[in-house]
C-alpha cells in the first residue's frame, strides 16, 4: 500500500517514553516536536531528538532497514520496527502524533532498550542450528527449492522480540519457551536436511513449549515480518502427538542429543 | 528443560471436543426439537431418560464437558506455575473435583434409571 502524499506538517510532535530505573522513580513520556523530513521513519525522530535535544535517550539499532530486528519498538500502539515505520503512514493511519514506547511486558533497561535476556535464552535453548547423522558434505547441505519452501516464512525471522513481547503466556508464564523459541523450533523440524526433528519435538512438546500456546494469535498480529507463529506452533502439537503414537523414543532424547 | 510431556493431556481434551460436537449435537437436538420430547414437562423428562440411548449421552456429556473445562481451567492456571509440586497438586485437585461432580451428576440420573 503506498502512502498518500497529502499536505504535510511542518513539525511532527513526537511522544517518547522516558525511564532510567537507576534514576527515576517512575516512567514519564516526554515530548519533542521534531521538523518534518520528506521519507522520515521514527527511527529518523529518534535520531533527530538524539542528535539536537537529548543525547541521553537510549533506543537499539543497527540495520536501518529492517534486517536486524534491534529497533522493535511499541508505535502508536502496535509492534513496528523503527526503522521500518514511515512517520507519513502514521499520520495516514489517522495519528496525529508520534508515540514511541519500549516493547511492553519486558523488563526495562533505559528508555526505549528492553532486556532481552529470557528471549535469547529461549532462542538458545532450542538449539537453533542444523543437526545432521550422515557424514558432513564437501561444501554444504544443498536444499531443493521445494524443501526450501517449507521453511521460507520462517527463516525470515529477524528476532525482534515482538512476538514474545506480545504473548500473554508469555507475560504470566515466566518458564514459557514463547512463540518465537517454538516457531524457530518448527523452522527446524520442517526442515527437511535436518535429522534431529523428533528429538527436537521432545524438547518442545511440553507444559513449558507448546502445549502452553492458547492460539490467541497477538504474535501474528505483531510480526513486523508477517510470519505466522500459531501456525508453526499447532504443527509442532501434530508432530509431536504424531510421534508419540509412533512410540517414538527420541522424544525422551533430551537436550544433549541437539548439542553441535 | 522438561522432555516431552503433557501430550496425553492436550490430546484427550482435542478429543473430548470433538466428542461434544456430536453429543451436544444431540442433546440440543432431542431437547429442542424431536417431538414430544421438544416440550419441558416432568412426564417428557422421565419417557426421556428412561431410554438406554439417552442416558449414555448425558453421562457422556457430563464427563467429556467436565473434561475439556477442567483440563482448560489447568491450562490457565499452568500459565502461572509450572512449578512440578504446585502442578500435580492442581492436576490432583481438579481430577478429585472432576469425578466427584462426575458421581453427582451420575446420581442425579439413578432415579430416572431405576424409574
Amino acid at each position: 500500500m503506498s502512502i498518500e502524499m497529502k499536505q504535510r506538517p511542518e513539525k511532527i510532535r513526537l511522544n517518547v517514553y522516558r525511564f532510567d530505573p537507576e534514576v527515576d522513580k517512575a516512567p514519564r513520556i516526554d515530548s519533542f516536536d521534531v521538523p518534518w523530513v520528506d521519507g522520515m521513519t521514527v527511527l529518523d525522530t529518534l535520531f533527530y531528538v538524539l542528535e539536537k535535544r537529548d543525547g541521553s535517550l537510549a533506543f537499539r539499532y543497527s540495520c536501518r532497514e529492517g534486517i536486524c530486528g534491534a529497533c522493535a519498538m511499541y508505535i502508536n500502539g502496535s509492534h513496528r520496527l523503527a526503522c521500518e515505520t514511515q512517520v507519513a503512514r502514521l499520520l495516514d493511519e489517522g495519528h496525529a502524533e508520534v508515540r514511541v514506547m519500549p516493547l511492553p511486558h519486558l523488563p526495562v533497561i533505559k528508555d526505549l532498550v528492553v532486556d532481552m535476556t529470557r528471549f535469547w535464552e529461549n532462542y538458545e535453548a532450542i538449539a537453533p542450528w542444523i543437526v545432521t547423522r550422515s557424514a558432513d558434505p564437501e561444501k554444504e547441505h544443498l536444499q531443493s527449492p521445494e524443501d526450501r519452501k517449507l521453511v521460507d516464512e520462517y527463516v525470515g525471522c529477524i528476532l525482534c522480540g515482538s512476538c514474545f513481547s506480545s504473548c500473554p503466556s508469555v507475560w504470566t508464564g515466566k518458564e514459557y519457551l514463547g512463540p518465537n523459541a517454538l516457531m524457530k523450533t518448527w523452522r527446524w523440524v520442517a526442515d527437511t536436511r535436518d535429522s534431529a526433528a523428533e528429538e527436537r519435538l521432545g524438547l518442545v512438546g511440553n507444559e513449558r513449549g507448546a502445549w502452553r500456546c492458547h492460539t490467541v494469535f497477538n504474535c501474528v498480529e505483531a510480526c513486523p515480518k508477517d510470519i505466522n507463529q500459531t501456525t508453526a506452533i499447532q504443527g509442532l502439537k501434530r508432530r509431536t502427538v504424531g510421534a508419540m503414537l509412533r512410540g517414538s523414543k527420541a522424544l525422551k532424547a533430551g537436550r544433549k542429543a541437539l548439542e553441535r | 528443560m522438561n522432555g516431552a510431556g503433557g501430550i496425553w493431556g492436550w490430546l484427550l481434551q482435542r478429543v473430548a471436543a470433538a466428542g461434544l460436537v456430536v453429543v451436544l449435537g444431540i442433546h440440543l437436538y432431542v431437547l429442542h426439537f424431536a417431538g414430544e420430547h421438544a416440550v419441558l414437562t416432568k412426564a417428557g423428562v422421565s419417557e426421556r431418560l428412561g431410554e438406554v440411548g439417552y442416558i449414555i449421552v448425558d453421562v457422556a456429556l457430563l464427563g467429556l464437558v467436565l473434561y475439556h473445562a477442567l483440563y482448560g481451567l489447568r491450562s490457565v492456571i499452568l500459565d502461572y506455575t509450572t512449578r512440578e509440586s504446585a502442578v500435580r497438586a492442581w492436576t490432583v485437585g481438579l481430577w478429585v473435583v472432576g469425578l466427584a461432580m462426575f458421581g453427582l451428576g451420575v446420581l442425579a440420573l439413578v432415579p430416572f434409571i431405576n424409574g
